[in-house]
């Protein structure tokens, strides 16, 4: 008898351990139940934008500096000027029996092959000596990019050329030319000798700080060419001169490099929007944060630029009206489409491809309140991937999905909104800019494409 | 042991302990709990409904009203227990094992559906009286369908997914009465309970909706049944059987909720409604002979009038179903036999039943033929008893599925002597 119980036993666990169909999926048969739900699309929502401006961009400790002025079509002058400090590094001296004599004193400076605006126009950087102080203390944690540093007049060293931003030393070489700027010889003059007289300005920090505490490099005032973007590690200043050897009686070449600092370098740009014939009229007034110009005041345009601090705002006035197209609605998806007005990308001038830009949200003083997340809560950011064969129809997109989601459960506040901006650090403190079209009789429009489902 | 002394029946307890025992460890309340079928219609009604006939029945085509039987413990006819072994406590545990092979235009799909199919226990309480109590499936819901669709208005496509799974049990309570030697009834008191369960997840990029909706039952209905047996002619005997079973309304409730993962939340809660589903008005006939207790030969008429129940206030599109039967069984062993072959029962039989669902103006019938073997156990402490069906049920026209399958049926059938003294072992 125990014997058979044993069997039962081991026939029953056989018998429920062998349902394998529940891992399976089948198809067919899927005409014959009715579903519960329905899914659907919807791309109609009204979404407002309008331009703001936030003044607290970082540009110090970046890694490059970007010196240059281009006049745009829609955002009117732009000028970039770079600050850098100039570090002694260590001591430097020289022997009087050396009899050195001074050679040349340059900038040296290396492409970060960035570049924004008309490389083809001469453009002038002209070098100067920085005379504030240059420091990050528990007061400044860093300069941004309205910042700016009083300089002396004097001009260090000029030079006016035509710029070869993406130039490398050889065809595959991921190394750029180096761009120079020779420098006035009194200044390297003043500095091989306090090398030979050894005066303490060379051995001493402090006292080379008030010898030089930085320079500037300043563009051309009326130039329309271009931005450039140069890496800060591996700018500096050179001198070069020559010894007479002990022994040969033949002159030695040699150089002396202060270096640029990565941390206490920074740009500073100015922005001057009050050109009526800009195609983005009336962003004149973008002066203080709170200020939002709505897309309707310019030409139903929006903007973003990184290095300005002009952000798009965007508004979603009806979008909780979503929880009301059906029984219990259940949002898959969430896609907000930023498409740039036509002509604005340009390839070799402005180019948009692989700008990676972000969301914030945002309320009523512009302020960037948080991060958007993802189901992840990961910040969501988008690349901008142009596709060539169809320009105008490549939108930036964003996955909203955890967003909006939000918002149907919780609800939003009337001032509530997000903020499209360049992403941090590197885009955000370039010149890099965006128009976004929202013209609403343009099927081109920015969009809040929701699909959803709702129970039958 | 404070029983040790009455020996009689501490022997029966610890086998009672067994059977407690088996069922806990087999995890049969699992099994019970998610009736296993994949059948796209089991969607429709109260879910596929649960095979006719248990145990050896399923070896004669369920035909089994009029049937009746020493140890055999009935459910579909409860008069059939006023004929069981006074001497005997008779325990029934069966289970099935389905492979069905799903037609639908062109395509198939092979799939397996193993199922506990009863547990019954069983023994005469009075010369007169015998009762019985069974735990066993109503229906089972189960499929698992897959399809990708378009969004409406849109280029995406998202996949839904389409599963059921669940079903309703019934915990029966059977007595049988003798009334004169040649009339029994019977009654079968049910607690009807479970979970039928539909699903639904639609998929989109990573973001998916999840849609449960539940009918949840826990409500009692009763049949009664006839048997009343005569000799026929010439060593012949005739039963004739019958069922009767009011339309009787189950407590059930429904509830949904829906679930999406974007935003984590539960958007949608609801006890949709509250009430009762019809259990239908139900009558049946059985008709048989039999010669020696070795022979027998039965047939059967069932009658399910679904059409006009109503399924929580709403009604149904469910029809009314008839379900033919036809059976025979043969007892080879003579009480002399020797050789296996000639110990063993043989059965046979073969149904018609019409479904007790439409769909597109088509009714889900079934038709199949069975086989069956009983194969005694040694020392008279049970029958082995297999029983296989090759069926068919639906079909292919207006892109319905037809489904082919066999089901092997096995039942343990134990009996335990009670109310004899045993040595001491």
């Amino acid at each position: 008898m125990n014997r058979l119980f044993l069997l039962i036993i081991i026939f029953s666990v056989l018998i429920i351990g062998c349902n394998s169909e529940e891992f399976e999926i089948h198809e067919l048969g899927g005409n014959l139940i009715e579903s519960s739900t329905v899914v659907t699309m919807l791309d109609t929502f009204t979404v407002t934008s309008s331009t703001v401006i936030r003044d607290s961009v970082q540009t110090s400790s970046l890694g490059s500096v970007s010196v240059g002025r281009y006049v745009d079509d829609y955002l009117g002058s732009i000028k970039a000027t770079s600050y850098s400090k100039v570090d002694l590094g260590a001591t430097f001296s020289l022997e009087t029996t050396d009899k050195a004599r001074l050679d040349s004193i340059v900038l040296v400076a290396y492409s970060t092959g960035i570049f924004w605006g008309d490389t083809t126009q001469m453009q002038t950087i002209n070098v100067h000596r920085v005379t504030d102080h240059i420091e990050i203390n528990s007061d400044t944690l860093a300069y941004f990019n309205t910042y700016s540093l009083n300089i002396d007049p004097e001009v260090l060293g000029t030079k006016t050329f035509v710029a070869r931003p993406k130039r490398k030393t050889e065809v595959n070489s991921g190394v750029y030319h180096d761009f120079r700027i020779r420098l006035n010889d009194e200044l390297g003059q003043q500095i091989l000798d306090s090398a030979l007289v050894n005066d303490g300005i060379l051995s001493d920090a402090t006292r080379w700080e008030e010898y030089l505490e930085g320079i500037a490099l300043v563009p051309g005032e009326n130039d329309n060419a271009s931005v450039l973007n140069f890496q800060t590690d591996s700018m500096n200043i050179r001198l070069y001169y020559r010894t007479v050897g002990n022994s040969s009686g033949g002159s030695i070449e040699s150089h002396r490099d202060f270096k640029i600092s990565k941390t206490l370098s920074f740009t500073n740009y100015q922005a001057d929007r009050s050109n009526s014939n800009q195609l983005g009229t009336n962003l004149s007034g973008l002066v203080e944060s709170e200020i939002d110009i709505p897309s309707e005041q310019t030409n139903n345009l929006a903007f973003i630029q990184g290095g300005t601090g002009i952000y798009t705002k965007l508004k979603f006035p009806y979008l909780e009206l979503l929880n009301q197209q059906g029984d219990a609605v259940s949002l898959l998806k969430a896609e907000l489409l930023l498409y740039p007005e036509e002509g604005t990308d340009q390839k070799e001038l402005f180019p948009l491809n692989k700008l990676n830009f972000e969301l914030y949200q945002t309320d009523r003083l512009n302020r960037l309140v948080s991060q958007v997340v993802n189901s992840r809560n990961s910040q969501i950011t988008s690349i901008y991937y142009i596709d060539y064969e169809n320009p105008e129809d490549t939108p930036l997109t964003f996955d909203l999905t955890t967003y909006v989601s939000n918002v149907l459960v919780n609800g939003m506040d009337e001032d509530d909104g997000l903020l499209v901006k360049l992403t941090d650090q590197y885009n955000n403190a370039f010149v890099n800019r965006m128009v976004v079209n929202n013209d609403p009789n343009s099927s081109l429009k920015i969009k809040l494409r929701t699909t959803y489902a709702v129970q039958k | 042991m404070q029983c040790k002394n009455n020996k009689l029946f501490s022997v029966s307890m610890k086998n009672l302990y067994f059977t407690i025992l088996l069922v806990l460890v087999s995890g049969v309340h699992v099994s019970f709990a998610q009736n296993n079928t994949s059948s796209p219609y089991s969607r429709y009604g109260l879910g596929e409904l649960e095979q006719v006939g248990v145990g050896r029945a399923s070896g004669f085509g369920g035909a089994s009203l009029s049937y009746r039987n020493k140890s055999y413990l009935s459910i579909d006819n409860p008069a059939a227990l006023a004929a069981i072994d006074s001497l005997k406590f008779i325990f029934n545990v069966g289970a099935s094992s389905k492979i069905s092979k799903l037609n639908q235009s062109g395509d198939s799909d092979v799939l397996y559906d193993n199922n506990i199919r009863r547990i019954s226990l069983g023994f005469r309480i009075s010369p007169e009286v015998s009762t019985a109590v069974s735990l066993m499936p109503y229906s089972s819901v189960g499929y698992n369908i897959s399809t990708l669709e378009r969004v409406n208005g849109s280029v995406d496509f998202y996949e839904r997914i389409l599963s059921g799974s669940g079903g309703l049990n019934q915990f029966v309570i059977s007595n049988g009465v003798a009334i004169t030697d040649k009339l029994s009834l019977g009654v079968n008191a049910v607690y009807l309970f479970g979970n039928n369960t539909s699903n639904e997840t639609i998929t989109l990029s990573s973001t998916y909706n999840y849609t449960v909706e539940e009918l949840i039952s826990k409500g009692i209905y009763g049949n009664v049944g006839l048997q009343y047996k005569d000799n026929f002619f010439k060593g012949w005997d005739v039963t004739v059987g019958a069922k009767f079973q009011p339309k009787i309304q189950v407590a059930a409730e429904k509830k949904e909720s829906v679930t999406n993962s974007s935003s984590g939340t539960i958007i949608d809660d609801n006890t949709l409604s509250k009430g009762s589903f019809d259990v239908p008005m139900t009558y049946g006939f059985g008709l048989g002979f039999s010669k020696n207790e070795r022979l027998w030969i039965g047939a059967d008429y069932l009658h399910e009038q679904w059409s006009g129940t109503k399924i929580l206030k709403e009604a149904t599109d469910l029809v009314d179903r008839d379900r033919f039967s036809l059976g025979m069984e043969y007892d080879a062993n003579d009480g002399y036999a020797r050789k296996f072959l000639k110990k063993m029962t043989y059965r046979m039989g073969a149904f018609y039943d019409s479904g007790y669902i439409k769909v597109d103006g088509i009714a889900i019938d079934s038709y199949g033929v069975s086989l069956g073997l009983g194969i005694p156990m040694a020392q008279q402490k049970g029958m082995l008893n297999i029983g296989v069906e090759f069926g068919s049920s639906g079909s292919l026209s207006s892109n319905l599925i037809r489904e082919d399958y066999t089901r092997i049926t096995i039942d343990f059938n134990l009996f335990e002597t009670w109310f004899v003294k045993r040595k001491y072992q």
